[in-house]
């Protein structure tokens, strides 16, 4: 039995709002969705997508899910960022909360950089101030600025970095948590 | 008045379905398996207004979390349907979940029945 057209149009947008999902999880759901329309049709229901949300929404109920459940898994900065900027398509408050967060991680970064390259560069890199400036990272040669770490600078800048990095991976994980609890209270 | 009264009852009824409607699946599927329409149709006939599509991202979840898993089986209607049965995890969640309700459901009628 064949689906009208209107239903193979929703069924071709799910899959390509499912596209970050494996081949084999994206064709199973579109499988499963399409058996079910097919059982609604031989039941002679007429409008087969009326209990239905719109297709990219229901796409991205699972794949924000996915998302965040794989990264809460693996914990790294990349995958919890990745989810929660999906997740954050449909939550401004999540996009609010995750750019100050995203903006730590970026910092602990350069820290921890600063802290690597110290060694190799030790005049250009440290931790800079005066003329009103403070920075961290590479000297951009203005002669009123100095150096205020030397050696030291290597961890100070390495603890500080690691740090920085703890707090914002344990705040994104909190935010990714709060936004899994909110999907799951979200389906009906 | 009455009119807000109705949509504060609507928001709420909606937040106690949304809230156990997890525990509603786990209860539907631990006689037998079934699949996504068979749940549908069940939540729907026991009036716990659930849309056609919602099932499946919670399904999903469940799946994800251990607490059921699936089988595609062909019971020769045609094509095969994706079965969700129990697994122990489920079954013991359940029981837990089952437990909560109760204490819970206790609680609240033995306040309504206080004069």
């Amino acid at each position: 039995m064949e689906l009208p057209d209107y239903a193979e149009k929703f069924l071709k947008q799910l899959r390509q709002g499912l596209g970050s999902l494996t081949p084999q999880e994206r064709e199973e759901i579109v499988a499963e969705l399409r058996i079910h329309l097919l059982d609604r049709q031989a039941q002679g229901k007429t409008d087969l997508l009326s209990g239905f949300e719109p297709p990219e929404d229901l796409a991205a109920t699972f794949v924000s899910e996915r998302a965040l459940r794989g990264a809460l898994g693996q914990g790294t900065p990349w995958a919890l960022s990745r989810a929660l900027l999906i997740s954050a398509r449909d939550s401004i408050v999540t996009l609010l909360l995750f750019l100050p967060l995203a903006l730590l991680q970026i910092s602990a970064f350069v820290l921890l950089l600063a802290a690597v390259l110290k060694p190799f560069m030790p005049k250009q890199m440290g931790l800079w101030v005066g003329n009103g400036s403070f920075y961290v990272g590479a000297s951009d040669g203005n002669p009123a600025v100095r150096e205020i770490l030397g050696w030291w600078g290597v961890p100070v800048l390495g603890i500080s970095g690691i740090f920085v990095f703890w707090i914002a991976n344990r705040a994104m994980q909190a935010l990714a948590r709060r936004r899994l609890r909110r999907a799951k209270s979200t389906v009906v | 008045m009455q009119d807000n009264v109705q949509r504060e009852i609507a928001a709420w009824q909606s937040q106690l379905r949304k809230g156990c409607l997890e525990l509603a699946v786990l209860l539907a599927l631990r006689r037998r398996r079934q699949y996504g329409l068979e749940l549908v149709d069940l939540m729907n006939n026991a009036n716990l207004g659930i849309s056609e599509g919602s099932i499946y991202p919670l399904l999903s979840r469940l799946r994800a979390e251990k607490k059921v898993d699936t089988e595609w089986v062909d019971s020769g209607v045609g094509h095969a349907h994706k079965y969700y049965q129990l697994t122990d995890y489920g079954r013991a969640t359940l029981k837990a979940m089952v437990t909560v309700w109760r204490e819970f459901s206790a609680a609240f009628e033995q306040m309504m029945a206080e004069k």
